[in-house]
């Protein structure tokens, strides 16, 4: 029943992205209102496979589903969800068609990553028992999230910039926002990664402290998210003061994304040893 | 020699074999276009705004029901709906010889004639500009909202052309946003205006520089004061021809002399250039400089000037965008080309629209008829019911007496579905066989039940 369900899921949030996409590159009013419906249902079956899995659901579960390797994309999924939510209402919300296409075909394949893991039983060990365990978690997770809307405003800029520099039809320079307008979404969202991230850190260095008196245990997923949060640091840094092109700092950004995410999914898979990794 | 109109009419056949209706106006068009006309004779029609309500009256009083004016630089039309359609356009025809003072075989020939669904499919197509001389302008719906509020106005429309207009608004809409065939610039000025809106936030915090006086770059100029472009410099030879520029066009602006280019252009984000220079104005070494000073921040260059004013090789540099008059031309040819690609989806929604008005023009037919059959049976019912309240029902409270109201109008309800239905049948098997052996056979039936229940 499950697998049946997650499958749609899936495939329903692939003819979303898709979709999308399209409605962005045509902009026919037809495919947006379609795209719209399709995201309504593939999210409508996203929380119903997270329910036939998880039913009854408690509040304790909730570090037992990221305690899995599926229920961590799962997870990371529905933040990245939430969050496009947010901004569907948030000052960006104009916007909002030229960001969600990549946004969803991220979730596309998050879920389609966690597909040969439904029935893992690799588990990661929670040693800490702590209140803050949870924070720290929703803190790293949405400053990565954070940053993979830096990662989507690049692209929308390096896009826009070479529409603009093509001179030819107008036709999908109409469709994205302007060139100014990326680049201070670029900056809020790296802004707010960095916010995040650190603040997640900052936690999880508490929790170590307290548990067993050092700052880290330095396995490879903290070393990602540390090597994560200091090109998130470097970019901002860039970004601010204004070092290099946007141009330039776009396409890092890009590069920087790709690494770390290529780093974090591959830590989570291939790694079945030490802290933080699923044994 | 000019035949008589009454005779002269070329669309006698058509008209014949139209449909004769007793209560349903027929609809029909007839007007030219820059596609029939030279301006020359277009312009003979055209009416002064204080003398349409007195064409409008006059045409209706000679007997036209519904009537519209419009006219546009590129069209003079007029929709009409009258039940004798060759006597409306033989009304229409001798109006216009009086407009023109023209004879009609002079201009008849630069005339269109439209009817029934060619007519509606004709005013769909116009009012979504499909017909107009620039695809996909939007100043057509303005000049037909206008031209129909006149007619209001004078009540000179009714239910035909109300719900005519009407349907072409919402198509004209409908097109506008559903193909992309208003949204990508044709004009150069207009390119390069919604060019800078691409590439920065807020015109109204960025400044614009002007070089030289040429005639498309005070028309741009035009278009980013229009978006309330945050200042204005201008750079120019003659002081006196910079100052005329600001008169026109931006009263606050910045006048400093040509030579003084260089630092004028240090605080600015876009810079037109259309000046009359052997050499470069903007060079490769103030392009530096300027993107040394600004930080990164984009820069929108354009050059407009033959020779060009801007060195080409700008254009390399990042955070600066340059185009000259040729880049300009070449997006406004490929926007005309993505317009023309949206015309076929434009007509397609225009085809279903129109068939949609259609349908509802054609049930009008039957709404008398069934209006009729009902009426008759209603005053029977009342009037038996009358007689019988006054002798053999006296006896009955108003409650009870209103129970057999209820009853005998059930009962007359119930009676007249299935003819009423068959009513309506008739009309539906009719759509698709406007003309011809099937029309008329379903036209007999529906006479043949509106006859059973006469007196």
């Amino acid at each position: 029943m499950f697998e049946a369900v997650y499958g749609i899921t899936i495939v329903l949030f692939a003819c979303t992205s898709t979709v999308s996409i399209l409605a962005l590159h045509s902009d026919r009013s037809v495919l947006g209102e379609r795209a719209q419906a399709l995201f309504f249902i593939s999210t409508a079956g996203f929380i119903v496979s997270g329910v036939v899995r998880y039913y009854p659901f408690s509040a304790g579960d909730f570090m037992h589903v990221l305690a899995s390797i599926w229920g961590y994309f799962f997870l990371l999924a529905a933040f990245l969800l939430v969050l496009l939510v947010y901004l569907r209402f948030s000052r960006w919300r104009q916007y909002w068609k030229s960001i969600a296409p990549i946004s969803l075909l991220f979730v596309t394949v998050l879920l389609v990553v966690s597909v040969p893991f439904i029935n893992s039983t690799r588990h990661m060990q929670i040693d800490l028992v702590h209140g803050l365990l949870p924070v720290h978690v929703v803190l790293a997770i949405v400053g990565e999230l954070f940053f993979f809307f830096s990662f989507v405003g690049g692209v929308l800029s390096v896009v826009m910039e070479r529409q603009l520099r093509k001179k030819s039809s107008m036709i999908f320079i109409y469709r994205l926002p302007n060139l100014e307008t990326i680049e201070k979404f670029n900056m809020w969202a790296t802004c707010r990664s960095l916010v995040f991230l650190t603040a997640g850190l900052g936690v999880g260095v508490v929790l170590l402290w307290g548990s067993f008196n050092v700052v880290s245990l330095f396995s490879l997923k903290e070393i990602i998210i540390y090597v994560s949060w200091a090109l998130i640091l470097a970019l901002y840094v860039l970004r601010s003061r204004n070092l290099l092109t946007a141009y330039r700092i776009n396409y890092l950004t890009i590069l920087s994304f790709i690494i770390v995410m290529s780093l974090y999914v591959y830590s989570n898979i291939a790694i079945q040893s030490g802290f933080h990794s699923f044994k | 020699m000019c035949i008589p109109i009454s005779q002269s009419s070329p669309d006698s056949i058509v008209l014949s074999k139209m449909k004769k209706i007793d209560t349903v106006p027929e609809m029909a068009i007839v007007g030219m276009s820059h596609k029939t006309a030279p301006v020359e004779m277009r312009e003979c029609f055209s009416l002064h705004d204080d003398e349409v309500p007195r064409f409008l009256e006059r045409t209706q009083s000679r007997g036209v029901s519904e009537v519209v004016y419009v006219a546009t630089c590129n069209r003079v039309e007029i929709y009409f709906a009258t039940a004798d359609i060759p006597k409306g356009m033989q009304i229409i025809l001798e109006e216009l010889e009086n407009i023109s003072s023209l004879k009609h075989c002079e201009f008849d020939s630069m005339t269109y004639r439209k009817y029934s669904r060619d007519a509606v499919l004709h005013m769909l197509t116009v009012a979504s500009s499909l017909d107009s001389m620039v695809v996909g302008e939007n100043e057509i719906i303005g000049q037909m909202k206008k031209a129909y509020g006149r007619a209001v106005q004078k009540q000179t429309t009714g239910v035909v052309l109300n719900r005519l207009f009407h349907q072409a608004f919402k198509t004209a809409k409908r097109v506008r946003t559903e193909t992309g065939i208003s949204k990508n610039p044709l004009s150069i000025a207009y390119i390069a205006t919604e060019l800078a809106k691409k590439i920065f936030e807020n015109l109204g915090e960025r400044r614009a520089l002007l070089i030289g006086a040429g005639e498309m770059g005070e028309l741009i100029l035009k278009y980013l004061t229009k978006y309330n472009i945050g200042g204005v410099t201008i750079a120019n030879r003659s002081i006196h021809n910079a100052e005329r520029i600001a008169a026109d066009i931006n009263r606050s602006a910045r006048i400093v002399p040509l030579d003084d280019v260089a630092d004028a252009a240090m605080d600015v984000d876009i810079i037109i250039s259309s000046a009359s220079s052997p050499s470069y104005i903007v060079t490769e070494a103030i392009a530096k400089e300027l993107q040394k000073r600004r930080d990164h921040q984009p820069l929108f260059l354009i050059d407009i000037a033959v020779p060009r004013n801007i060195d080409p090789r700008i254009a390399d540099f990042h955070d600066i965008f340059l185009y000259n008059i040729d880049d300009l031309k070449m997006i406004a040819d490929d926007n005309l080309k993505n317009r023309l690609n949206e015309v076929e989806i434009a007509e397609k929604l225009i085809e279903s629209d129109a068939e949609e008005f259609y349908r509802w023009y054609e049930g009008l037919e039957v709404v008398p008829a069934i209006q009729r059959i009902r009426e008759t049976f209603d005053g029977i019912r009342k009037k038996e019911l009358k007689k019988y309240r006054h002798r053999k029902l006296k006896h009955l409270s108003d409650e009870d007496f209103k129970y057999i109201e209820d009853l005998t109008a059930q009962i007359m309800t119930k009676t007249l579905h299935n003819p009423i239905m068959h009513l309506k049948q008739y009309q539906s098997e009719k759509k698709g066989h406007s003309r011809g052996a099937a029309a008329d056979s379903v036209r007999e039936k529906t006479k043949l039940i509106v006859e059973l229940f006469e007196k």
